[in-house]
């Protein structure tokens, strides 16, 4: 069970992940963390999560699109896997179940 | 703007290249700059590397550190170099056990140095003006009487004086240690106190003492007002505010309570618990009026000053003399005023007298201990180089094997450091298990309230973590470079090439010899300078004399008590008077016949039982009439006055205490007596009256059987006599072996320290005989095969000690006697240098050594040859 508990920021950066599809390298999903909560991650905060979200596989990577902005470097693209895909799920439906079955009485 | 010129900073980029997992690093430097761009529009270039910088700092965390194959690799390396480091010290379990009681040693004494000495360092410190603060005490010189010293005692008027008429001068306070006991009684209670103090009103503004009830501007400036410690107010007055109330003091006066400050902290060279207003004893203000602490001629009460910042104290000292020239011209050329900076009070005190009622400390004291641990440290860091060295045969192949298998010479180094760093921990934990023993043990020797916590201050684990650390470096270093050396060929042709450090472990060990021979004869002189000092004969019988303060409510009643006291056939003598031995003296200037100057004496008013109390030889004449007042104007003196004054014939000459005086007759001269320490004081000439009126202190002499008995008997008298005082007494022969504590722990100390490192020397012997006897193994046996005899043998193998031992001599004995010459030379009386210390020394060392040595060779020179021969 432990491989499976998910951090908050783990998530949220696996769902910006998910979100930006085909653009999801680190500068893009900080801005998009930035943009959609209004919080700010510094850029080596960002590459933690991704780098301890890869190795539990939950995301896969590769490298593409180099532009002169970045010094001529590729980009770091991330993308969420299956096994990903199903944990995000998962979290989702616990969230859910949970919500479901807060007594109305509880937030009056 | 300029292309090249935008730019992030290159150094951290080559950093994190370097620190991060390359697969990585393209993403992270690519965000990094594209990032840096955007802040160049937004904030400009400075701030923008500014910012890179800090983003780039945040990725170095082990997450992005490069993987490597090489790290792992080391990590299986160092584990086996620690399970190896283990094993050795579980094979060799007696080197390990001489290591490691050398370390625990030399870390224990070294901890225990750094703790007192870190203790004695904190005296005063509570002070926030401590800078500028200085305490007078005056340089003493009289040569028409041989005087030269220096003492604390200055007059009422000195410090007033000065503070009036020199601006650098802010403020004074004088401050008077009451003489004894002085006892407080409230709602018909009686409460001693150990320390009062008479004080003038700025005490409280003037010292960081804390008031917790009361102004500390007023408290002490009426007369008759009294301000007391918590825990006496707690003792006196429980649950009540003493603040207003009325209580009996000193000479039975009324006495207010206006404050309570908290105990004085054991860090204070100051110790009092009761203070009472200086006001109370000035003439016409305060109902004690005591002008001897009002004047300038009477010398007994100590003055601080403030100084105003940046001044310079020898300046001040040098406007002191004119001072005294105007007002106190009697005395300008004897008296040489100084100034003692608070700061260096404590310490640096030891040759200023009359410091009564205060705590010091000792300069020397501290230095002897810091250097004797560091000589005791010094010896086991040598014990355990030797010990190291002489394993060199045994890792030969393990080093060998290593080096064949590709190891490099600092990561075989680093597996001996790390085995240094196993038994330093060890032994460094070990020590704080024992010094917390030994902390609460030697309080009483050395008048310390250390408790096992002053082994958790963050210095002291600091130093202790840096011991294990220095140790490991240092120590360690050295056998480590040497047991690394060895080249893989030499390794497999089978030679053992290690014997060429020998002239090195010799050197160590004659530094050793030289260290222990030193501490010997300097404990075996400090030994016989105590004794010396403690049985001198004092020219009196010490021995069953008890003195009782009896100036007190039991004056009126003396008659009683003392034909009480006689009435027990254990009690042999009482003398009532003023003075006793150990009680201090008085000194007064007189004219004898024939002489126009004035001569200063030692006086003690005495009444007709004295000399027989104390057994005193009398020289010539005879002492004064039993149970008769006809010699109230008759005078005995001692054979120094006699000596000093140059008289053949003493008796019947006369004597005047003032100028215009009666002529007092002499009638007796009493053979010399010491009267104080004989570490600091001569026998000065010296006059006894009679006194039979002033009834200050009562002289039981008592026999030597049911001493118990006796004693109890007293207390019994004293108690069916006094209502409101509890019995204040002591032994004479006590209270001279308490003049000489300082001796006393130098003493203690040294022996210890001496005993420490012959131990540890025979340790370091004991592993370096067997190193050698096992490298010349096969020698002897073959020496044997040949023919040699067991004696022959041993004396073959102490030979080359033999030097070392003389040698060591050689470096010590100088070294030691320069020393020993200058710490005698501050006593009055001392033994004469001989060659006793040195002899024992020497033969000390030589047994030991032999001992050591035979009892090893005999057994190597005992084993059957074919044995060891047979191996091969």
């Amino acid at each position: 069970m432990k491989g499976t508990n998910l951090g908050e920021l783990e998530e949220l950066i696996m769902l910006t992940v998910a979100l930006l599809y085909d653009e999801a390298y680190g500068v893009a999903i900080q801005k998009e963390i930035k943009k959609r909560c209004n919080r700010t991650i510094t850029i080596s905060t960002v590459h933690a999560a991704l780098a301890r979200l890869h190795s539990k596989g939950y995301v896969d990577s590769r490298y593409d699109g180099a532009t002169p902005e970045r010094g001529g470097r590729r980009k770091h693209l991330f993308q969420v896997t299956k096994s990903g895909q199903k944990v995000l799920e998962q979290v989702k439906e616990q969230r859910n179940a949970i919500w479901d079955a807060i007594p109305e009485i509880a937030f009056k | 703007m300029n292309k090249n010129k935008i730019k992030p900073p290159g150094w951290i980029q080559k950093l994190v290249s370097r620190y991060c997992e390359p697969y990585l690093f393209e993403g992270i430097s690519g965000d990094l700059e594209e990032l840096f761009l955007e802040n160049v529009e937004l904030k400009g270039l400075a701030k923008a590397r500014l910012i890179y910088l800090i983003q780039a700092v945040g990725f170095f965390r082990m997450r992005f550190k490069k993987r490597s194959k090489r790290i792992s690799n080391m990590k299986a390396i160092w584990s086996n170099y620690l399970l190896t480091s283990f094993r050795s010290l579980k094979r060799h379990k007696s080197f390990f056990a001489i290591n490691l009681v050398g370390l625990i040693t030399a870390i224990t004494c070294s901890l225990f140095a750094l703790i007192y000495v870190h203790d004695e360092l904190q005296f005063d410190r509570q002070h926030s003006d401590i800078d500028n603060t200085y305490r007078l005490y005056k340089h003493y010189i009289n040569p028409s009487e041989s005087i030269d010293h220096f003492t604390y005692e200055t007059s009422g008027m000195m410090g007033p004086t000065m503070t009036d008429e020199y601006a650098e001068i802010q403020e004074y306070v004088r401050v008077c240690p009451w003489f004894s006991k002085a006892i407080i009684s409230y709602d018909q209670h009686n409460f001693g106190t150990e320390n009062l103090y008479f004080a003038d009103s700025s005490f409280f503004n003037f010292f960081d003492f804390k008031l917790l009830k009361g102004d500390p501007n007023s408290v002490l400036t009426a007369p008759s007002s009294i301000v007391i410690s918590e825990s006496l107010a707690k003792a006196i007055f429980q649950d009540q505010n003493p603040v207003g109330q009325v209580v009996i003091g000193l000479h039975d006066l009324n006495y207010t309570v206006t404050g309570v400050f908290e105990d004085v902290s054991r860090h204070s060279s100051l110790q009092f618990d009761a203070l009472v207003s200086w006001s109370t004893t000035v003439p016409n203000v305060g109902p004690l009026a005591y002008r001897w602490m009002n004047n300038w001629l009477a010398q007994g009460i100590f003055t601080f000053v403030k100084l105003s910042d940046d001044t310079n104290p020898e300046s001040v000292v040098e406007k002191l003399p004119d001072m005294m020239n105007r007002h106190f011209e009697e005395r300008a050329e004897n008296y040489f005023l100084q100034l003692m900076p608070l700061k260096k009070m404590y310490l640096y005190g030891d040759d200023i007298r009359d410091g009564r009622a205060m705590k010091a400390g000792s300069i020397t004291f501290v230095y002897t201990l810091t250097f004797s641990a560091l000589l005791v440290f010094l010896i086991a860091s040598v014990n355990y180089v030797n010990i190291m060295l002489s394993r060199a045969t045994e890792t030969h192949t393990e080093v060998g094997v290593r080096k064949v298998m590709g190891s490099t010479r600092s990561q075989l180094m680093g597996r001996f450091v790390a085995e240094t760093f196993i038994s330093t921990s060890i032994a460094t934990i070990i020590s704080f298990i024992l010094l917390a023993f030994i902390i609460p043990q030697t309080n009483p020797l050395l008048g310390k309230e250390l408790t096992v916590m002053a082994l958790f201050q963050p210095l002291v684990i600091g130093a202790a973590i840096t011991f294990i650390l220095a140790i490991s470096i240092f120590v360690g270093l050295y056998p480590a470079i040497v047991l690394s050396s060895p080249p893989i060929s030499s390794i497999l042709q089978g030679s053992s090439s290690v014997g060429s450090t020998g002239w090195f472990r010799k050197v160590l060990l004659t530094l050793q010899y030289a260290i222990s021979i030193f501490l010997i004869v300097c404990t075996i002189v400090v030994i016989r300078q105590t004794n010396y000092l403690k049985s001198k004969p004092l020219g009196f019988d010490k021995e069953q004399v008890m003195v009782i303060d009896v100036n007190n409510e039991v004056d009126q009643k003396i008659d009683v008590f003392e034909s009480e006291l006689l009435k027990n056939p254990n009690i042999q003598m009482v003398s009532t008077s003023r003075s006793a031995i150990g009680s201090g003296t008085f000194s007064t200037t007189v004219f004898p016949q024939g002489y126009t100057d004035e001569v200063t004496t030692r006086i003690f008013g005495v009444d007709q039982e004295f000399f027989e109390t104390y057994g005193m030889e009398l020289n010539y004449g005879r002492t004064f009439f039993k149970k008769s007042l006809a010699d109230s104007n008759n005078l005995v003196i001692n054979q120094a006055m006699v000596d000093y004054l140059g008289w053949d014939d003493p008796i019947g000459k006369h004597i005047r205490f003032s100028a215009d005086g009666e002529p007092a007759t002499i009638i007796g001269v009493v053979d010399n007596f010491h009267y104080g320490s004989l570490a600091t004081a001569t026998i000065e000439p010296t006059i006894l009256y009679l006194n039979t009126t002033t009834i200050w202190n009562s002289s039981v002499k008592i026999s030597g059987t049911n001493q118990r008995e006796t004693i109890a008997y007293i207390l019994d008298v004293w108690d069916n006599l006094a209502s409101r005082t509890p019995i204040d007494f002591y032994f004479v022969d006590e209270w001279f072996d308490r003049q000489y504590q300082k001796e006393t722990q130098l003493l203690g100390m040294s022996t210890i320290y001496s005993i420490i490192s012959i131990l540890l020397c025979a340790l370091g012997l004991y592993g370096l005989t067997a190193l050698i006897l096992q490298q010349r193994q096969k020698e002897i046996c073959i020496r044997k095969v040949l023919g040699a005899s067991v004696s022959s043998i041993v004396t073959l193998v102490n030979r080359q000690f033999m030097l070392i031992i003389v040698i060591s001599f050689t470096i010590a004995a100088p070294v030691a006697y320069y020393l020993i010459s200058r710490w005698l030379d501050a006593f009055v009386y001392k033994i004469s240098m001989d060659l006793v210390a040195f002899a024992i020394a020497g033969i000390i060392t030589f047994l030991i050594s032999i001992g050591i040595i035979s009892s090893l060779s005999i057994k190597t020179a005992n084993t059957n040859p074919s044995d060891t021969l047979s191996r091969e």
